[in-house]
């Protein structure tokens, strides 16, 4: 046995081309229905499992999976926003608690975040170093944020403007970084989370200028008159927010209407869930309120039904390769027939170069396995980039 | 023989007691401890507030159960601003009691949980006043705006420091439910008192019969509006004698309407009071006392205050 071993190995290592391309379509034929399996299956349970941890969501009518995937994953689809009012209907309600989030905005292609500090407890988040946001124009980046950037404690992130072509639109602002999370291996990974304010100021419902009545300069005061004053565009806008220049920022108009994508809703208990849900069928708010995991689940059934159709195709390929390889094996006994001849003439038993063959068949197979495992144990690494980049 | 093997029994014996006895100690001492540890676990929560008569609200409503955070400032807490480590005590609290009205400006510069936040005067949302603060300008696409403010010395109104105080009552009572009875029981008091000091108020208003009367500062918009008085606001500080342009604008003013009281956020200096004599002014000293007292507390100075103007009504 062993010598068939050793010269099974030694007709592999001479035909190496030929041994390396059986491995590798060998290991991906194997591989991909497996991996495929793996990546589902994990994605799936991840999917649900954060739908689940998220008891209910109240966004502006319209597509319920839109609202979801903006408010689980800050995937920043253009969903109708709701205002500040709904928080503080809802939490005058005594049902619960209502958290803000506020995703349209991004810095270096990782979603802005504005939300408040209950939702770094209401998903348990926990500091890996530095503080909570305290200020408006702070900010806490997750884990790959801060590793895919390099940056961390007392680093400055700008917001990117919507639009490079709107010079009018809305300014950059520079944000200071007073915490980066532990990984979590959620979304909230690749966030950017300020305050909802300091989200309004991103979007020019705030903005800190130099005190218009202190200033004399003819080229920023157009007109001045005893109760107004008019600035012309030199009117410089403050792009970071400092201790210094703190106080002259401020909002216009009502917070009250200030937008948010959606909400949060954390109920007391199931009672209380119940009646809130009961008061949104009724038309009492004008809002709607969704259940994500029914959602969720909803999507996965629909996105997951392709899963079989990949099932199909992989079995097909399956028997081709399989085939194939018969072929190949076939073909390389007819090609080897000189060797195999002049094996049976120095005194080799059929048996013994069946067993040559089987032992070459064994390492292509054993070797083909190994890669597939490898690959296969890799695939959760990737479980996060699928759900983005595939499903969502 | 068996003398040996009654010492031994007798020494063993003797050993057990001793470690029966060194037993009884330890279980005994570990269960001091253990009532230590949980004496030591049990950890009053924080109520931080923006003001002091929320702060005395809080304190006298929830007692012993709770502890009340009020910075320490100097001034008025309505203009204060916070470092991070006092913003960060503010975000530890377990619940944050806002005046509301657009008091504490510095809350809207700042990062706290929205779930703790209980606006103690969101019930009287529609009776707030508002105020013009600073002049309208332009600037951009968005056009002229002006900064609109909002009047915040609500207490000063009775019937909405009542309110606040029942909102202060509400949440003291959703965080410590164990507690209600007691937090009811010191509620009720409260009520009362406050409750006695708006009747007083009122008949004070109805002494007054819509007399014009001259505020040192524009603090007292809910007092007014509350007791119906008819107030006419300077912008005059206890500690600095007024121009002579502003004395010379109070003196028509008091020419004109026969005013004789007026009313102030604290004692006057001499200078002023000696003044104000010679235009047969009455002072009557009504402080808001927004920060913590150097005696006494909101009740305590709230009573002087009523007194005070009491006996000026009582010396006409």
């Amino acid at each position: 046995m062993r010598q068939s071993i050793y010269l099974a190995y030694k007709y592999i290592s001479f035909h190496k081309t030929r041994s390396i391309v059986l491995i590798f379509s060998l290991s991906i034929i194997i591989y991909l229905p497996n991996g495929l399996k793996k990546l589902i299956i994990k994605s799936e349970a991840q999917m649900i499992k954060r739908a689940e941890a998220t008891p209910l969501i109240i966004g502006a009518k319209g597509s319920s999976t839109d609202l979801v995937i903006n408010t689980l994953y800050f995937q920043q689809e253009k969903t109708a926003s709701i205002t500040m009012e709904a928080l503080a209907k809802l939490n005058t309600t005594g049902f619960g608690y209502a958290i803000p989030v506020l995703s349209m905005f991004s810095a270096r292609n990782f979603p802005i975040v504005g939300t408040d500090l209950d939702y770094f407890n209401f998903r348990k988040l926990e500091l890996l170093s530095g503080r909570w946001m305290s200020f408006v124009g702070e900010c806490v980046i997750g884990s790959l944020v801060a590793e895919k950037l390099d940056i961390g404690v007392g680093d400055s992130l700008v917001s990117s403007p919507e639009n490079f072509f709107d010079l009018a639109g809305v300014y950059p602002l520079k944000m200071n970084v007073v915490g980066v999370l532990e990984p979590a291996y959620s979304p909230d990974d690749q966030a950017v989370f300020v305050d909802i304010k300091t989200n309004w100021v991103i979007m020019g419902l705030g903005h800190g200028h130099e005190d218009l009545a202190q200033t004399n300069d003819p080229t920023i005061v157009l007109e001045r008159e005893s109760t107004e004053v008019k600035a012309g565009a030199k009117l410089y806008m403050y792009n970071t927010i400092s201790r210094e220049n703190m106080d002259n920022f401020h909002f216009h108009g009502d917070v009250s209407s200030y937008p948010l994508s959606s909400l949060i809703f954390v109920p007391n208990d199931h009672k209380s869930e119940t009646i809130l849900r009961g008061r949104y069928a009724s038309g009492e708010f004008e809002e709607q309120v969704i259940v994500p995991a029914d959602v969720v689940n909803n999507l996965l059934q629909r996105i997951f039904r392709i899963k079989q159709v990949f099932d199909t195709v992989f079995i097909l390929v399956g028997v081709s390769t399989l085939l194939i390889l018969g072929l190949i094996v076939a073909l390389s006994v007819r090609l080897r027939k000189n060797e195999i001849y002049t094996m049976f003439a120095i005194g080799s038993s059929r048996g013994k170069v069946v067993e040559i063959i089987a032992c070459e068949l064994l390492i292509l197979t054993g070797n083909s396995l190994f890669l597939a495992g490898i690959l296969y144990s890799i695939t959760g690494f990737f479980v996060e980039d699928f759900i983005q980049n595939i499903i969502l | 023989m068996l003398r040996i093997l009654f010492k031994i029994l007798f020494y063993n014996l003797q050993m057990a007691r001793f470690y029966y006895a060194l037993y009884i100690f330890l279980m005994i001492s570990c269960v001091g401890r253990e009532d230590k540890v949980q004496e030591a676990s049990v950890k009053r929560p924080t109520v931080a507030v923006v003001n002091y008569p929320l702060y005395y609200f809080a304190k006298t409503i929830g007692g012993d159960f709770i502890s009340v955070y009020l910075p320490a400032i100097e001034g008025d807490p309505a203009y204060w601003k916070p470092d991070t480590k006092q913003v960060i005590n503010f975000q530890n609290a377990a619940l944050i009691l806002d005046n509301g009205a657009g008091y504490a400006k510095w809350m809207e510069k700042v990062s706290l949980p929205s779930s703790k936040i209980v606006n103690t005067s969101m019930s009287f949302k529609d009776q707030w006043i508002e105020t013009d603060e600073g002049i309208t300008h332009s600037h951009g696409p968005e056009g002229e705006h002006v900064h609109q403010g909002t009047a915040f010395t609500t207490w000063l109104n009775f019937k909405f420091a009542l309110k606040q105080a029942a909102s202060v009552h509400q949440a003291l009572k959703n965080i410590l439910p164990e507690h209600t009875d007691q937090i009811n029981q010191n509620y009720n008091q409260l009520k009362n008192s406050l409750g006695d000091y708006d009747k007083r108020m009122e008949a004070i208003a109805s002494a007054l019969n819509g007399q014009l009367l001259i505020a040192s500062h524009s603090v007292y918009q809910y007092l007014e509006q509350g007791y119906g008085l008819n107030l006419l606001s300077e912008h005059w500080e206890p500690d600095n004698m007024p121009t002579k342009e502003q004395w010379e604008a109070v003196e028509k003013v008091i020419r004109d309407h026969k005013v004789n009281i007026m009313i102030w956020e604290d004692a006057p200096i001499q200078e002023i009071e000696s003044k104000l004599v010679d235009l047969e002014i009455t002072i009557v000293v009504f402080r808001p006392c927004a920060n913590r007292p150097e005696t006494g507390d909101f009740m305590n100075i709230m009573n002087e205050n009523l007194l005070h103007a009491e006996r000026v009504i009582n010396s006409f």
